[in-house]
């Protein structure tokens, strides 16, 4: 391998944009590493965007993860590839090549602005995927309202049924949604965009659609035929109202390439007006007077009124289409002509003469082929027709001829078919309605001859029939029945058994046939001769007119394709169609019964003697609730109505999925998890009862920004839900659904849900049904105990067997195991299934083209001493992908497999970092300001709401406004060019923009200003939108003047702004990590591995800590080993040097720069570094409970444990009980810890295969072996260790009577137990050493919580950090945990770490808080209320504000009594001049306050 | 003629990280309230001075609303109960000088939180609006049943 090949490459890729995808992308780029986001959804966010509140502080989820998101979009160094997922991952650790699939969004994302005009204007409701179908979205969507990247997106899922069985493909979804949206006009014109015989169709075609279509597996189909006649017909009534106009007469180019079209028919008129469209010179040529063919000659004035069929080849003549009619090819033509005059010709021609009878008689007067009786009444030449009317066949022809027949004067209309009724290929309803007009039909006769009197025909002879065995059609052969002849008088005879080919012309045109019909390739529609092409009845036999208008587009693309020399078969418009995947389809279960309407149609009676149409069509009423029903199959309908919304043409429907592939060093996985299907536990009722809901449905219900807003209801009936009930371990800790782990989060979420709810709702009560309740987490108990402390939330430990809707109410009866083990019932509004965690849908995939190993049950499975390896190297896993977990562990992996990914590639950092340089800033300093005020219309957001161009009017003349203009996207990119011209050609200095809010928009303005030399701080926002046109739409006014006052304002805080610079500080790259246990060698290691210096303070005389009590876990039976890999990996290393016995007497600095004071005996050194990692760790508590120290033979599970691993334990069937809680969960220490349920699992089991005969029991509050460990708690009871509950009231009496006898009242158990024991084990749980834990609290300034353990900055996203920056935590000190969770965590506060000791120098914020020192009186005020620690006494003993540590809250300025602290771009004038500018009008122009005004307050006061 | 309904003018201080989301977040749901409201982006409640109250009022405010984050959700650990002290301080400032002090209050809303914030809001345009023009403007418009 060359040098070249062995760099590494600074860049990673991370699959998975939940909260740990985000987390570990922010610390590998804020630490030097490129980060190629990628997202399977359209957004990212993951689960806890969809979460309401998070536990156990109670914060918004959507608040604290929000800005996350945003800070990760604002990233330059993070690549947010949504709608995207990794397929394949080829090379070695450091130098990957990541192949992604990305699939289409439809929607440009760079220009996209996210206005959601298109969302207003999309027609499509479907079920939110997102609110977990509790509510519809548009089509056209953002995933949530507060998505990331704030874009839309359009969901399809291949294109529907209906489209598809079209022969013509027409989008029927597409234009039945218009209907719904009363878009008549555009209906019509999507329709028209597969079939220009739109009105036609609307009334004569066969709607194979119909049968496809999904609704009709519901109820009924949409009457889809009528729907397209109800659109079509409105336009027509719009033409003739004069409301409409036909479009102009076109003329072809006279260089247009010229095409023949033979046959005016349908498949003519749809391929000349496809290739009129295109451009080309087309004529037809039609062998009767007038175009339309079969349309025209053979469908009857009642079904097709002429009217109709003349508007719509006016339509296509006014394309440019030049019809010659009377003009017969090989009569009036020839066919070489035409080939040598066209470049092109289409053979269209129909067939148009009748089959003959083929029985005696057949050429007797009144005997007519049914083609040509209907021509001669189609031609106004109508035939006398009278007495009884003998019709042959069952096809349309002859049912057309029947019925034509009977207006005709005919008195008696008999129609003969020698098939039953289900052969016939008429329409049912075109049965039902001749039978209605009274044609009488004969099933199963055929003809045997025509009897002759006076020269003309009198009689018919039949034959009765019967159906054999199908032949070729498919259809049964009819077969004669001997000797059941019969005589029928007639008056006239119609024939009408099928059509051919007239074979004059098939010998005519010279190109290859076949049972005398052309032959052309099935897909071209090309003959044997190039550049002539055929379709329709000519080709097909006797078709629908759909059939005939699909094969006119099928030549006409063929045609334009073979003049245009483009290949005629590769990627023609049929192959972009695909069907839906049926796992897509929409479900029918919800679908409420409402079957279609039936068209009006003309009385019977009134028929005859008249032509006049026979079907009336729709009301709109009946249309409108009709196109309703429709069940959006493909989601998207593809109306295009987004499309010709987006003013940014940003809507793309033909973008295709591609793959990219990526040069990454290392991978991330963190692609979350699915929650459990609950339908899959059929007795819990989801799915069949309306009232049953899922926790994360739940969870949507109580969210403020969810479909409910809020409130808690009842699906069945909106009613408000008072009684609740929380079902736990849906698809947890159950074999029967394969997954026998605990996933860990749920009893939280239900506690959560429970305290949420009762908060929300008046006398709520809630019922949480479980087995064991795990508040493991860090201050989870406490939070659990208040939980159960209320009235109104109850916890019964038992799962209930099944729940019964009651009929009427739709309450739910549940039947449970009560305490007494009784058999119960109680009833509930509201039942929400606590459903547990399952791997992703995406990790079998994921895992296979990776290659990496997943567990039992899906998850990536991971080493617990390598707990973020995956099995391939270069690989990282991070999150509930890798076990079922909450969201601080969920960050914390994430940032330890960033810390990972980091150590890999240590040597590449910084070498693929986009750094954006920016034009010398200008100097405003003596300018007088002169402003830009730019006023956004938002599309129709603002503009259709606000008057824009007042708002301009009435601020352009405000003092020092230079320039008021409005666009129309104010955030496009040719706007903020214009930005920077007008700020150079005014030469601006200060810039308003009144748009939407400057939570999203503006860092985007900031970086114009930057970008034309400006300081960004320069500038200021008005939010007209989000905060004015958008919440007052009903009152355009009142938001004008709304806004013009906030642009006012905006423009008075504007004059005040001045530059800000943050400036830089230095940063010292070396870590200081206090304590040597597991958590503080491993972050050690995890920094040193990445070239940073570490000092390692620890003040025992030996690294290791509390990993010395560890022998072993469920997997590793030598943590003896690993312990001393690790102590002398540490001691060995480099990059760290280890103080041992040392005690830390002072911290002073900041981030970037701390300095430590150490003393070793009587000798103080100092050690420095930029980022502190407190990893003091913790201990066992100590007890004196249950005899301990009185009796040897009471003993804690670490000394049992250390006396299994040294083999000092009796193998002689002892009995052992072991008691939980000692330490923990009481009033010494109300926390959980953990890691003893576990453990005492580990230790019995340890017991129980040194010695079977031994008896184990653990007494027990709850069994907390959360996650996987739940799979040894189970081998344990499987191994025969009893487990025994107890209560806090009621704990076990340990007595010691020459032996220690253990008694115990469990509420499981009717009787006492007394168990004479051997031994018993104590679980005392973890503490912190308090006294030293207050003093480093102390020296850093970082809290205690009131258990002794460090307080994070945040419980649930920021656990490692503390407030103060550039210090983290790990391990013991932060909570109790297992040693992967510690060595997961004192990795991320490495990673953590980095971000800060990666950089030579770091930005200090310009928007800090500044003293002036003239002002300041020393009180110190700041000093105490400041969270940061950011002010100081300096030398003169004033209040200093060191701008490292200010986050810019202004506290400090709002609390400094004297007022000498202001914080940069928020001082007090700045606030004042808005104030006054708002007031302005009425306390005089120029915003001063009157005297009388300025007085008053403060003299009162 | 129709009765000319007091249209009382309400500055509102939003802090950045809740209060201004969900009123943003209102927007994109299209929450309707009384466009009487204009609301001024603060960091944190907790920068915001009684000073700001006050000035407010006097110049002609007929109300103020505070909105910050849920208290023990404050992005700055506990800006907003900095702020629910002045508030509160406020009020009983209001009372000594003989003006209501229904004038001005405080509401905690997350940044999900756009439907209470609106009805906060609407609700405190009522408040405001029975409570009649600010008495401390020098061109006082008479109280609200004189327009009735």
């Amino acid at each position: 391998m060359s040098k070249s090949d062995d760099k590494k490459i600074g860049a990673v890729l991370v699959q998975g944009g939940g909260i740990a995808g985000v987390q570990a992308s922010l610390d590998l780029a804020n630490s030097g590493f490129k980060v190629y986001l990628v997202e399977r959804d359209a957004a990212i966010g993951g689960m806890m965007a969809h979460l309401d509140k998070t536990f156990p502080t109670g914060d918004c989820a959507t608040c604290i993860v929000s800005p996350k998101l945003v800070e990760c979009a604002r990233n330059l160094n993070i690549e947010i590839m949504t709608l995207s997922e990794l397929i394949d991952l080829e090379g070695q650790p450091g130098h990957f090549k990541a192949t992604v699939k990305r699939y289409p969004r439809y929607v440009d994302e760079v220009k996209c602005t996210g206005c959601s005009e298109c969302t207003q204007v999309c027609p499509v409701d479907i079920p939110d995927e997102f609110n977990r179908c509790l509510g519809t979205r548009k089509g056209i969507a953002k995933l949530y309202a507060q998505a990331t990247p704030n874009i839309f997106g359009i969901l399809k899922n291949g294109h529907s049924p209906c489209k598809l069985k079209c022969p013509a493909k027409v989008n029927v979804q597409g234009y039945v949604q218009l209907i719904k949206q009363k878009e008549y006009l555009k209906a019509v014109e999507l329709i028209r965009q597969r079939n220009p015989l739109s009105a036609i169709c609307g009334r004569v075609c066969t709607h194979p659609c119909e049968s496809e279509c999904t609704r009709g597996k519901a109820d009924d189909p949409i009457t889809i035929r009528l729907l397209k006649r109800f659109a079509s017909d409105k336009e027509m009534e719009m033409l003739e109202a004069g409301k409409l106009a036909l479009r102009e007469e076109k003329t072809p180019a006279p260089e247009a390439q010229k095409v023949a079209v033979i046959g005016g028919g349908p498949a003519g008129l749809t391929a000349a007006n496809d290739l009129a469209d295109a451009g080309f010179a087309v004529t037809v040529y039609e062998a009767m007077p007038a175009a339309g063919g079969m349309l025209r000659y053979g469908i009857p004035e009642y079904r097709l009124p002429k009217k109709v069929l003349d508007h719509e080849i006016e339509i296509i003549r006014r394309k440019g289409v030049r019809f010659v009619y009377d003009c017969r090819i090989s009569k009036d033509i020839t066919f070489q002509a035409l080939r040598n005059e066209y470049d092109a010709v289409f053979v269209s021609a129909g067939a148009q003469k009748s089959r003959k009878l083929g029985v005696n008689g057949e050429q007797l007067t009144g005997v007519v082929d049914g083609v040509e009786f209907l021509r001669a009444v189609a031609s106004h030449n109508k035939p006398v027709v009278k007495g009884t009317v003998m019709v042959v066949g069952g096809g349309d022809t002859a049912f057309d001829s029947a019925r034509t027949a009977l207006r005709l004067g005919a008195e008696k209309v008999i129609m003969l078919y020698r098939r039953s009724r289900a052969e016939m290929s008429a329409t049912p309803l075109e049965i039902e309605a001749a039978e209605k007009e009274g044609v009488k039909i004969r099933y199963l006769v055929a003809p045997l001859r025509l009897n002759e009197e006076n020269g003309k025909v009198s009689a018919i002879e039949c034959i009765q029939m019967k159906l054999g065995e199908p032949d070729a059609s498919g259809r049964r052969r009819p077969v004669e029945v001997e000797g059941s002849e019969f005589t029928l008088e007639v008056d006239m005879v119609i024939s009408a058994i099928g059509q051919m080919v007239d074979e004059q012309l098939l010998g005519h045109i010279n190109v290859k046939s076949e049972n005398g019909r052309f032959k052309i390739d099935p897909v071209t529609g090309q003959t044997s001769v190039a550049g002539v092409f055929a379709g329709g009845d000519n080709v097909s036999g006797p078709a629908t007119v759909i059939d005939a208008v699909a094969a006119g587009k099928r030549v006409a693309e063929s045609i334009q394709r073979y003049l245009k020399g483009k290949d005629l078969l590769g990627g023609r418009f049929e192959d972009s169609l695909r069907p839906i995947p049926p796992a897509f389809m929409p479900t029918l279960d919800k679908v409420g019964k409402k079957s279609r309407p039936r068209a009006k149609e003309l009385a019977p009676a009134s028929r005859v003697g008249n032509f006049d149409e026979v079907e009336i069509g729709l009301t709109e009423e009946q249309a409108l609730a009709e196109a309703e029903r429709c069940l959006n199959c493909a989601l998207c309908s593809e109306c295009n109505r987004c499309v010709e919304t987006c003013k940014q043409h940003a809507i793309d429907h033909a973008m295709r999925e591609r793959t990219v592939t990526l040069d990454v060093g290392s991978v991330i996985l963190t692609p979350g998890f699915k929650e459990f299907d609950a339908s899959r536990k059929g007795e819990f009722g989801y799915g069949r009862h309306a009232n049953v809901v899922t926790s994360v449905q739940f969870e949507r219900m109580l969210s403020a920004a969810g479909p409910f807003e809020g409130h808690v209801i009842r699906l069945s009936d909106g009613r408000e839900a008072k009684r609740i009930a929380w079902i736990q371990c849906i698809g947890s800790r159950d074999s029967t659904c394969g997954n026998e782990y605990c996933s860990s989060i749920c009893c939280m979420m239900a506690t959560k849900q429970a305290m949420v709810a009762v908060d929300h709702v008046d006398g709520m009560d809630a019922t949480i049904f479980y087995m064991d309740i795990r508040a493991h987490g860090k201050d989870f108990d406490q939070y659990y105990e208040r939980a159960r402390a209320k009235e109104n939330i109850h916890y019964i430990k038992s799962i209930p067997s099944r729940i019964v809707q009651l009929p009427g109410s739709r309450d739910l009866r549940v039947s449970f195991l009560d305490e007494n083990s009784r058999l119960a019932q109680k009833e509930f509004d509201l039942i929400v299934l606590s459903v547990g965690m399952e791997p992703p849908h995406s990790m079998a995939g994921l895992a296979a083209c990776l290659d990496i190993k997943l567990n039992q049950f899906g998850f990536c499975a991971t080493d617990r001493l390598l707990p973020l390896s995956t099995s391939r190297p270069g690989v990282f896993v991070g999150g509930t992908a890798q076990e079922p977990k909450d969201i601080p562990e969920t960050v914390t992996q994430a940032s330890a497999a960033a810390s990972m990914a980091m150590e890999l590639l240590a040597p590449a950092r910084n070498s693929l970092i986009t750094k954006k340089s920016y034009p010398v800033e200008h100097d405003v300093a003596d300018e007088e300001p002169r402003l830009g005020v730019f006023v956004c219309h938002c599309g129709m957001n603002i503009g259709s709401v606000v008057d824009v161009e007042q708002v301009v009017k009435r601020v352009e003349h405000e003092p020092n406004v230079v320039s008021a203009t409005h666009s129309m996207f104010t955030c496009a990119d040719t706007s903020l060019s214009n930005i920077k011209d007008m700020i150079h050609q005014h030469r601006l200095n200060r810039i308003v923009v009144a748009s939407c809010t400057p939570r999203t928009h503006e860092p985007l303005f900031r970086e114009t200003l930057r970008e034309a030399g400006l300081n960004p701080n320069l500038f200021e926002m008005a939010n007209i939108r989000d905060q004015c046109s958008w919440v007052h739409s009903a009152a355009p006014e009142s938001a004008t003047e709304k806004a013009v006052e906030l642009v006012k304002m905006s423009i008075a805080r504007a004059r005040t702004l001045w530059p800000l610079e943050g400036g830089t500080l230095a940063v010292d790259q070396s870590g200081i990590v206090i304590g040597g246990g597991l958590s503080g060698m491993t972050a050690a290691l995890a920094l040193a591995d990445q070239g940073f210096n570490v000092h390692l303070v620890e003040q025992a005389g030996r690294l290791g800590g509390t990993l010395h009590d560890i022998h072993r876990t469920f997997e590793h039976d030598d943590i003896a080993r690993f312990a001393n890999n690790l102590i002398e990996q540490v001691q060995k290393h480099p990059h760290i040097k280890s103080y041992l016995e040392v005690e830390i007497t002072g911290i002073k600095g900041h981030i970037g720069k701390f300095h430590a004071i150490l003393a070793k005996g009587d000798a103080n050194f100092e050690i420095s570094g930029g980022a502190i990692i407190v990893a003091t760790g913790g201990q066992a508590a100590k007890t004196a409970e249950y005899l301990y120290g009185r009796s040897d033979r009471v003993l804690t599970q670490v000394e049992l444990e250390k006396r299994l691993h040294e083999k000092a334990w009796p193998a002689n069937g002892q009995n052992i009980v072991m008691i939980q809680c000692v330490g923990s969960r009481n009033e010494r220490h109300p926390y959980c810890s953990r890691i003893c349920c576990s453990m005492a699992v580990k230790n019995a089991l340890a017991i129980k295969k040194l010695d079977p005969d031994a008896n184990v029991y653990v007494l027990y509050r709850d069994v907390r072996t959360y996650g996987f460990r739940e799979i040894y708690y189970k081998q344990a009871r499987e191994a025969g260790v009893v487990f025994i509950r107890y209560t806090p009231e009621a704990p076990p009496q340990v007595a010691d009577n020459n032996g220690l006898v253990v008694t115990l009242r469990s509420p499981d158990l009717r009787e006492q137990l007394a168990i004479e024991a051997d031994n018993v084990v104590l679980s005392t749980g973890v503490e912190v050493d308090l006294k030293n834990n207050k003093r480093i609290s102390d020296m850093l300034k970082v809290p205690l919580n009131a258990d002794g353990f460090y307080g994070e900055a945040h419980m649930k996203l920021r656990p490692v950090d503390f407030t103060t920056e550039g210090i983290f935590l790990c391990g013991l000190a932060h909570s109790p945990k297992f040693v992967d969770e510690n060595i997961a965590q004192a990795r991320a506060a490495a990673a953590r770490a980095a971000t800060v000791l990666s950089k030579t120098h770091l930005d200090v914020s310009a928007q800090v808080s500044y003293v002036d020192q003239q002002k300041c009186i020393s009180c110190m005020t700041c000093v105490t209320v400041c969270p940061y620690s950011a002010p100081y006494s300096n030398k003169d003993g004033k209040g200093q504000i060191e701008a490292a540590k200010c986050m810019g809250c202004g506290i400090c300025a709002a609390e400094c009594p004297a007022r000498a602290i202001q914080l940069h771009h928020f001082e007090t004038d700045q606030f004042m001049v808005m104030i006054k500018q708002l007031f302005a009008g009425e306390n005089g122009e120029n915003g001063a306050t009157t005297p009388r005004a300025a007085e008053t307050l403060m003299e009162k006061v | 003629m129709e009765p000319i309904v007091f249209q009382p003018k309400i500055v509102a201080f939003c802090c950045h990280y809740c209060a201004y989301s969900s009123a943003d977040l209102a927007g994109s749901m299209r929450i309707q309230y009384p466009p009487n409201v204009r609301i001024i982006r603060t960091p944190c409640t907790g920068r915001l001075e009684t000073e700001y109250f006050m000035k407010a009022l006097e110049n002609g405010a007929d109300g103020v609303l505070v909105a910050g984050c849920l208290e023990g959700g404050c992005h700055f650990v506990e800006g907003n109960l900095c702020a629910k002290r002045r508030v509160n301080y406020t009020r009983d400032l209001l009372m000594e000088i003989g003006i209501e002090k229904d004038r001005i209050r405080m509401v905690n809303v997350s940044a999900a939180m756009a439907r209470p914030l609106a009805d906060t809001i609407t609700d405190m345009v009522e408040t405001v609006r029975k409570l009649g023009t600010n008495p401390i403007k020098c061109n006082g418009s008479p109280k609200p049943e004189n327009h009735s």
